[in-house]
């Protein structure tokens, strides 16, 4: 129960984001491996250059 | 089976009863003080039964939701932006996105009314408009791989229709980054404790910033939990700095100063890194957010204080000092966010959609997350009526309406509501601040709401510390909606001038960066300088305009959805959006013509104008004080062009689908 709570949170936060990227079979076929702080970078900006926060 | 589905119905049934019962409380209830627990039984009672009929038969009937089909997210899977999410991520990045300030503040300020009147819009407009918006946008978009409400309303409805939906988005943008500056300025304003709260969240900001980029990079609840203690310590030694005659005067300033400061800090914001400031200050804020809602929620809960503001109040007649205009049309402006939110209409087209992997999920996300949202401005709206109306009024109400201190209260008492100077005076004393008349903006008295709340329920005498944790806790997330709107309103330049050069639609582009980030940060910027040196307190002009805007976005996303549903041959189902639309289209037209041409100056924009021109001619009055009202006139009458241009537009994008509706060929059924 506060296993599954805790994993939630950590997804939901995005605090995984990068072991799940690790663990995504799909990853391995995209050419370079980003390092944790690349992945961090990417994501953040992509979240970033739309719409997602209101009022 | 039998009997399990007959307790479901009596459970059902038991549910609608205690919903009746709660709500014939609160809106009968005269002259009688009433528990502010059945505004949350009356509330949840409300929403289970939207959801699990109304919202269900939606589903179920109309949009014909269908489990075996495959979403974008799964389709399109590329591990970027279409990502299949499980349902309960996507239900908290929704709610976190589209519950902003706005739910807040609106309530706080439609209290002026009396608790009835905004409690029943917050309800009946979530159930009936809003939920349903935003789970139809949502719907639409999943069915139309993603695409963004503009791209929707230009294929759907047309070209003029398409380009509406954009400037309206660009014009709420900057109305609202500045309106709710104000807020934040008008929190800060003489508060040496608040301001240095408010800035020490910047730095906090960037500390995690480069914690969760270079430190220990991605690890955000680390760094998030860090972040929090340090807020926690910041609101704690803004006390001491209070305390402090050293260090008090750097941080006590008047609204101008101030002013330049949330300029100056929403340019960097936006043209910084996002891993420097913008992403850090939302993580904090999320946390924040949803931290101090739920322990709002279970404040009231175990404390159940009663309600003390009357049912209705005098002001319905359009006299209130906070805003002026009458209940019709205002109640359903003042509370946009919490009832119904064009805004949301661009979450749900936005990044949602693409992360759906079920469209069986559309309903609990799109109409569910729309309901709780509704429930924070229930929760803003207890805070604000828990309050002895006196006070409420002496704080809320802007000095050149009721006057300062003694007179404040002589004119508060001649409306029948009792406070006294020493009462105010002790009150600000218990909260820490010099005086807390005319603090307007919402934002203090929901912060002495919430206090009040916190204190009784947790700790009686903590209470500055609660209001001003209350303070952080609004200013960090006002402040996160005004960086990432100054961003978006810089993206949305940018691409709007890469059509004229192409290097200018470079978003990694410095110069081009700085000159629309610039552009945009003087566009809202000029609003909120005006709403500050405005004597009535720019919350009367600016807040009205706000929700005139977001009500006229949500009539083309509402605009949006009945077309869909009139080609698709959905005509006789098409009142599901068409009714909500036909509200918004009555308010917001009659609240922007009463904007404009009513002849209380109060009210109409062009009357206010013409008195302070008659002012000016009358004379004598000093040099400052001409410079001052001619630019108030010229902001006025800068006010009323937009307003016109805003309702041009509504009505341009109704008679898209009125035309439709009346070409429409039953017989062609175009799927979803």
């Amino acid at each position: 129960m506060i296993k599954s709570f805790w994993s939630f949170i950590r997804t939901l936060s995005g605090d995984n984001a990068y072991e799940e990227y690790l663990k995504s079979p799909k990853t391995w076929h995209k050419g370079k491996l980003l390092s944790r702080g690349e992945f961090y970078q990417k994501k953040i900006d992509e979240k970033w250059n739309k719409i997602n926060r209101c009022c | 089976m039998i009997l399990n589905n007959i307790k479901k119905k009596i459970i059902w049934v038991i549910v609608a009863l205690l919903g009746a019962f709660a709500f014939s409380t609160i809106a009968l209830s005269r002259d009688e003080s009433i528990n502010a627990l059945w505004f949350i039984t009356a509330a949840i009672c409300i929403y289970l039964i939207a959801y699990r009929f109304y919202a269900a038969w939606i589903s179920a009937k109309i949009l014909v939701l269908d489990e075996y089909r495959e979403t974008p997210a799964v389709s399109n899977n590329n591990g970027t932006d279409y990502i299949p999410t499980n349902k309960w991520i996507v239900f908290g990045h929704h709610f976190a996105a589209i519950a902003g300030p706005g739910p807040l503040v609106g309530p706080t300020l439609a209290a002026q009314f009396g608790y009835l009147p905004g409690t029943i819009w917050i309800l009946v407009g979530a159930v009936m408009g809003g939920a349903v918006q935003d789970m139809l946008i949502l719907f639409f978009s999943v069915r139309r791989n993603g695409k963004s409400l503009g791209q929707m309303a230009k294929e759907e409805l047309g070209k003029v229709a398409g380009t509406a939906s954009l400037i309206g988005t660009f014009v709420i943008m900057i109305i609202l980054i500045a309106v709710l500056g104000l807020v934040v300025v008008n929190a800060m304003k003489h508060s040496p404790w608040a301001t240095s709260t408010v800035a020490a969240t910047i730095p906090i900001a960037i500390i995690i910033g480069i914690y969760m980029r270079y430190i220990r990079p991605g690890r955000v609840l680390e760094a998030t939990a860090i972040g929090i203690v340090l807020l926690l310590a910041a609101v704690y030694f803004g006390g001491v700095i209070d305390k402090s005659e050293a260090l008090r005067i750097y941080f006590d300033h008047d609204g101008l100063f101030l002013v330049w400061c949330v300029i100056i800090y929403g340019f960097f914001a936006a043209v910084l890194p996002v891993w420097m400031l913008l992403a850090p200050r939302d993580y904090l804020s999320t946390f924040v957010k949803l931290g101090t809602v739920i322990f709002l929620a279970i404040a009231i809960a175990i404390l159940q204080p009663e309600i003390k503001m009357p049912a209705l109040t005098s002001f319905v007649d359009g006299s209130g000092p906070i805003f002026a205009g009458s209940l019709f049309p205002f109640v359903f402006i003042t509370i946009a966010c919490g009832a119904i939110s064009g805004f949301h209409a661009l979450i749900s087209s936005g990044t949602t959609p693409k992360l759906i992997d079920n469209e069986k999920y559309i309903p609990m996300i799109g109409y569910g997350g729309m309901l709780l949202e509704s429930f924070v401005a229930i929760m803003a709206m207890v805070a604000a009526c828990i309050l002895e109306p006196g006070v409420f009024f002496a704080i809320n109400s802007p000095a050149g309406v009721v006057g300062e201190g003694a007179n404040a209260i002589s004119t508060i008492n001649s409306w029948g509501y009792p406070v006294t100077e020493s009462q105010m005076t002790q009150l600000a004393q218990d909260v820490g601040e010099s005086t807390l008349f005319a603090r307007t903006g919402g934002a203090p008295s929901l912060a002495v709401g919430m206090a009040t709340i916190f204190a009784n329920a947790f700790g009686k005498h903590l209470l500055a510390m609660w209001y001003h944790f209350a303070i952080m806790f609004e200013a960090v997330f006002i402040l996160t909606t005004l960086d990432a709107g100054t961003r978006v309103g810089r993206f949305m330049l940018q691409d709007m001038l890469g059509n004229i050069h192409p290097k200018l639609g470079k978003t990694s582009w410095l110069p081009s960066s700085i000159l629309t980030s610039a552009i945009v940060v003087i566009c809202w910027g000029y609003f909120l300088y005006i709403g500050v040196i405005d004597p009535n307190g720019g919350v009367n002009i600016l807040w009205p305009l706000f929700g005139i805007a977001n009500q006229m976005l949500a009539a083309i996303a509402l605009c949006v959805a009945t077309g869909i549903l009139i080609k698709s041959g959905k005509f006789k189902f098409a009142w599901i959006t068409g009714i909500p639309l036909m509200w918004l289209a009555v308010i917001t037209s009659t609240a922007a013509y009463q904007k404009i041409f009513s002849e209380n100056i109060r009210i109409g924009f062009l009357a206010s104008a013409r008195s302070m021109e008659e002012a000016i001619v009358q004379g004598p009055l000093t040099e400052e004080k001409v410079t001052i009202l001619r630019q108030l006139i010229f902001n006025l009458r800068l006010d009323a062009t937009i307003t016109v241009m805003l309702v041009i537009i509504l009505w341009i994008v109704i008679i898209d689908v009125f035309r439709l509706s009346i070409n429409r060929k039953d017989s062609v059924k175009v799927a979803f």
